[in-house]
């Protein structure tokens, strides 16, 4: 008997530890533009900070994160729209992303945004419609191993104060964007949170 | 102290056979590599585009299968990039619908260096080939041994290439409408995408070859405006037709593509 609950406790241990599997690290990258937004002195916008920072608020828990967004410079700016390119990690962002010892960087673009009038979210107003898309790439290997996208509607004007921005014919407020993004970036997350 | 080793022992060895998964592992299932994404028509879309639909294709593949992606466009492609284009090119030089006249010049080079240049020209033979769509053939002997070797090394039983061939907006009664992304007030007007797959299994090198055209008519395109707005773009409205070929291109390949070269 005592044999038989020796056993069992040393399984139990040994057990737990194989199951708590390490969480893995997530370096997060800012999310850069493939359409054209910019504010009413024509300034491009090139990166957008809601989407990152709602990303890792809600995977906190399946993933340990490092947030990426501060160190972003332009070079690694000018390596993702490489990366967005080509498919793989460069050896400029692995190195980036080595140094902060993350086992995945993740990576979002702005694939569209465009004007909708979805009666069902925001009354009859006119709103913006923003498509975001999240590139997952292994460091190690330098491989693309997840792609992820999601969709978000907003008003066009939330509020009467506030920047303004354009793309193509569309104009709109800098909170309408980021409701809609912040929605596109939710179903992202919880896309990443099904496959972790 | 004697007793405890043999439940020490026995307790490591049935938990060593628990191992640690790694996050976004492939999934289990038909292993498919996304070789390219590519346009060897005469009018290519621009990146954004491309790139987009390479996202959505992508997450509709993984959905499914268990999915290795790679390069897509590239403006210094890589040696391997120049590769997996031959493959692509000599998978639609083989192909029965393939029409010279509409393929760009590094294709049309290809064709002609592969099938010389009658071989598309002879209209009954065009015309015969094209009765036989569908139906599975061959990569040229030297490309099937490259595609072996890079299944083996990509570990993938399949390889996925898209020719988004054609992308065009033009006015329904007659005349070229002069589209850029930005343009809008699209009613009265048609769009058109298409686009072929071809998926080579890696093992036998044979190519099923899926056609994917999307022509919507004025009356679709306004059912679409009063649901996007008035104001729906170009860009919006082949965004949209791509993002709907993604997820017909993946329904076709699982039904039809897969079976025809299993």
């Amino acid at each position: 008997m005592k044999l038989f609950r020796a056993v069992l406790i040393l399984l139990i241990i040994f057990a737990a530890r194989a199951e708590a599997k390490e969480l893995p690290v997530i370096g997060v990258v800012d999310f850069t533009s493939r359409v054209s937004v910019t504010n009413l002195s024509d300034e491009q916008i090139l990166t957008f900070h809601t989407a990152p920072v709602i990303i890792m608020d809600e995977i906190i828990s399946h993933a340990e994160l490092r947030d990426l967004t501060g160190e972003t410079t332009e070079a690694i700016l000018d390596e993702i729209l490489v990366m967005s390119q080509v498919g793989k990690v460069t050896p400029e962002v692995q190195e980036f992303a080595a140094a902060e010892e993350c086992d995945y960087l993740l990576i979002g673009y702005l694939m569209n945004l465009s004007r909708t009038t979805d009666d069902k979210i925001i009354g009859k107003s006119d709103g913006i419609r923003a498509s975001l898309s999240v590139r997952i790439y292994d460091v190690a290997t330098g491989k693309q191993v997840a792609v992820f996208t999601g969709h978000g509607v907003s008003k066009a004007r939330v509020n009467r104060i506030g920047r303004i921005f354009r793309s193509g014919q569309l104009e709109f407020s800098e909170d309408s964007l980021n409701l809609a993004i912040e929605q596109a970036a939710h179903e992202i997350a919880e896309k990443i949170k099904r496959r972790i | 102290m004697k007793k405890l080793i043999l439940p020490v022992i026995s307790a490591l060895i049935l938990t060593a056979a628990m191992n640690v998964e790694a996050a976004f592992e492939r999934s289990a299932g038909t292993k498919i590599l996304l070789a390219e994404v590519a346009c060897y028509g005469q009018f290519e879309l621009k990146p954004e585009f491309m790139e987009n639909f390479y996202d959505v294709i992508s997450e509709k593949l993984q959905e499914r299968f268990n999915v290795e992606t790679r390069a897509t466009l590239a403006d210094k492609p890589t040696d391997e990039d120049e590769i997996f284009s031959t493959i692509h090119m000599d998978a639609i030089a083989h192909s029965h619908l393939y029409r010279r006249e509409l393929a760009n010049v590094k294709m049309t080079r290809y064709g002609d260096s592969v099938m010389g240049k009658d071989y598309y020209q002879n209209e009954t033979k065009t015309e015969a080939r094209k009765k036989l769509e569908g139906k599975p053939y061959s990569l040229s002997p030297e490309i099937a041994d490259m595609v072996y070797e890079l299944g083996e090394s990509y570990d993938v039983d399949y390889m996925l290439f898209c020719n988004v061939r054609d992308a065009d907006v033009w006015r329904k009664t007659g005349g070229i409408f002069g589209a850029s992304p930005n343009s809008y007030d699209l009613r009265g007007k048609r769009v058109k995408v298409e686009m072929e797959y071809y998926l080579v299994n890696t093992r036998t090198g044979r190519v099923f070859e899926g056609q994917n055209s999307e022509k919507r008519t004025s009356l679709t395109t306004n059912v679409i405006i009063g649901k996007y707005g008035n104001n729906y773009t170009v860009g919006d409205m082949i965004n949209y037709v791509l993002e709907d070929q993604a997820g017909k291109l993946v329904e076709n390949l699982s039904k039809r593509g897969l079976k025809a070269v299993n």
